[in-house]
């Protein structure tokens, strides 16, 4: 029934004056005129961006039969609509994030389009990472100047793939730190964000772009060296230690990119490294790690910034003990040392570390009744399992009965906690 | 105020290095083909996609193979940039007689270009160039045809197919890729339209 039919009735049992019934019919048709307004707007972005694709198209059609000046025309277009979005979000509406975020984007992506416009109408020949260097040289002060946290992620993803598309990586050359320098160049903007907007939902995607953009570029600059692993454990360690201090414990394990990235990548790391084969019949000296420059160089930092850390947080030794992952990156380099010499060994000790996390992971679900930290223990010696399944010489029964007695520990283990559960809420 | 008048002297700065940057890559281009000297390359087959800026046809080259005895080869590595010295044979089209590691005093013309790989043969080693012009960005759908086209005619060895390049001082710019006179653009479009 319509609203104004009830607030007749209303009135006339008396439940509601005349004054009110106004109040109350005023109030729903705002929120209908907000819902309806909200609506036309998406009706006109769609009708917008059919628009301008349709022109796009046609443009794309006739692009051949176009005089090179028209093509020129075109291919500064979006760079001058984005320019002219952003001069206007700088000088009429300074701080509203839609619009600040919104042309800094489509400028930033303006850039990319010109330049490969420009490159084909002109057949200007050069390599990938030369095009993305530029583009993200030239969108970087965007993120700056109108605080775009979309355009600074971007930024990020762009330099990966400069990384990646490098000459001297796909050459086998000498390794490009320029890098390195393009990422720093972009870290006060990170800075910011965090002292700014902690909880914004674009901070904490930079939480999980940013340790994931570092360590994938760091494998070509590393040319995926036989010593890598211990570069992977010295970066994955010092992520666990950016994800245990105070700012990042605070945002909850969802939220704290550098735990997750932290956690996986050691544990993956370990399990690769744990089999003996891996060991035997490597010679692994020290001399060798520093033989190839930025191996050893990159080591040496981050081992440096992670002991740094782990002095500035100064935990008490029965929490760095209570923390067994925390540790690998200093335990994981003294056993490299001996890996060539003693191969079974240095597997062993790798087991018996792995094992080590999985059962605190264990024991603290069961201590604090979460289901999460109780089966990710369970799931690390399950991967253990698998991978050993794969290396060793057990025979099918043994295997079978390994896996009935873990797979029967999970159930018991996630049933106990359940049943805890219930007991604390009855 | 101050703050906001800034921004917008910065802002003016970053406006004016992004529209600065690809006039300067118009500039150089079309100064080289002002100035260049015009050179045909005589092209052999190889479709590509570059994922951010088009379709293409991927150009290879006969000139492209220059031969050295082993001892000079040694000063020779892959991914090196060389200097290649071009002149013409008797039908008109482009050969390398030279390759330096250093920008050559000739008054001869010659380009950059790189090292791609190796092959020792007995004494003699020949170098494979990869010349700065390997790409003839095209509309996307007449790329797939006029691919598809070039292959046939170097395939079939009758046509005569080359690429038009100005060189000036080292520099190189692709103008057109032309068969037996005609620009593949034409063709290709004629092909699209049948």
């Amino acid at each position: 029934m319509p609203l104004h039919k009830d607030l007749d009735k209303l009135i006339e049992a008396k439940v509601i004056d005349e004054a009110t019934a106004r109040a109350i019919a005023d109030f729903y048709s705002d929120k209908t005129s907000a819902g309806s307004n909200r609506l036309l707007n998406i009706f006109a972005v769609i009708g917008a961006l059919l628009l301008g694709l349709g022109v796009i198209l046609i443009v794309a059609h006739n692009w051949d039969s176009f005089p090179k000046a028209t093509k020129t025309f075109f291919a500064f277009l979006p760079l001058a609509l984005g320019q002219g979005a952003c001069l206007c979000a700088l000088w009429k509406r300074p701080g509203q994030v839609s619009w600040m975020e919104g042309s800094a984007v489509f400028l930033a992506l303006s850039i990319g389009a010109c330049i490969a416009l420009i490159s084909q109408v002109y057949q200007l020949q050069g390599e990938l990472d030369a095009f993305m260097l530029t583009w993200c040289l030239l969108g970087l002060p965007l993120a700056y100047l109108l605080r775009s946290s979309t355009t600074s992620l971007l930024y990020h993803i762009g330099i990966c793939i400069y990384a990646f598309a490098s000459e001297s990586f796909i050459n086998s050359g000498a390794s490009n730190g320029f890098y390195f320098l393009l990422f720093l160049a972009a870290l006060p903007y990170y800075g910011m964000i965090i002292r700014t907007t902690p909880h914004s939902l674009l901070t904490v995607y930079h939480h999980y772009i940013l340790p994931l953009c570092f360590f994938l570029a760091l494998l070509p600059f590393l040319e995926f060296h036989e010593h890598i692993s211990l570069v992977l454990i010295a970066l994955f360690g010092l992520y666990i230690l950016i994800g245990q201090t105070a700012f990042f414990k605070a945002q909850g394990p969802v939220r704290n990119g550098y735990h997750f990235y932290g956690t996986l990548g050691t544990l993956i790391t370990l399990l690769v490294v744990s089999s003996g084969s891996f060991w035997s019949g490597q010679e692994k000296v020290i001399s060798d790690l520093f033989g190839f420059a930025p191996v050893g160089i990159v080591f040496v930092a981050l081992t440096v910034f992670s002991i740094a850390l782990l002095v500035w947080s100064s935990p008490k030794l029965n929490a760095l003990l209570g923390r067994p992952i925390s540790l690998v990156f200093l335990l994981y380099p003294l056993v490299y040392l001996i890996g060539g010499s003693a191969p079974v060994l240095v597997s062993i000790l790798i087991n018996l570390l792995l094992l080590w996390i999985a059962i605190k992971h264990i024991w603290d679900g069961v201590r604090q009744t979460d289901l999460r930290i109780l089966n990710s223990g369970l799931l690390i010696i399950a991967a253990q399992m698998v991978v050993r399944f794969l290396d060793t010489d057990l025979s099918f029964i043994q295997r079978g009965l390994i896996f009935m007695i873990v797979g029967a520990g999970f159930f018991l283990a996630n049933y106990s906690i359940i049943r805890k559960r219930r007991s604390h809420e009855a | 105020m101050k703050h906001k008048r800034l921004l917008l002297i910065l802002f003016a700065l970053v406006v004016v290095v992004q529209w600065l940057v690809p006039l300067v890559m118009i500039r150089g281009s079309e100064n080289v083909l002002r100035r260049g000297e015009l050179y045909r390359f005589q092209t052999r087959p190889v479709d590509p996609v570059d994922p951010f800026r088009g379709r293409f046809v991927a150009l290879g080259f006969l000139a492209d193979t220059y031969t050295v005895d082993s001892a000079v080869a040694d000063q020779f590595e892959i991914g090196q940039e060389v200097f290649a010295i071009l002149d013409e044979d008797s039908a008109g089209f482009a050969i390398v007689i030279g390759v330096l590691d250093n920008a050559p005093s000739t008054k001869k013309a010659f380009i950059k270009a790189q090292i791609d790989r190796t092959m020792k043969s007995g004494d003699r080693v020949s170098l494979k160039l990869d010349f700065p012009f390997e790409r003839f960005y095209m509309q996307e759908f007449a790329a797939i045809q006029a691919d598809e086209l070039f292959a046939e005619v170097n395939d079939s060895g009758q046509f005569k197919a080359y690429a038009e390049v100005y060189v000036h001082e080292g520099k190189a710019r692709l103008k057109d890729v032309k068969v037996n006179g005609r620009s593949l653009r034409e063709l290709a479009l004629e092909e699209q339209l049948k």
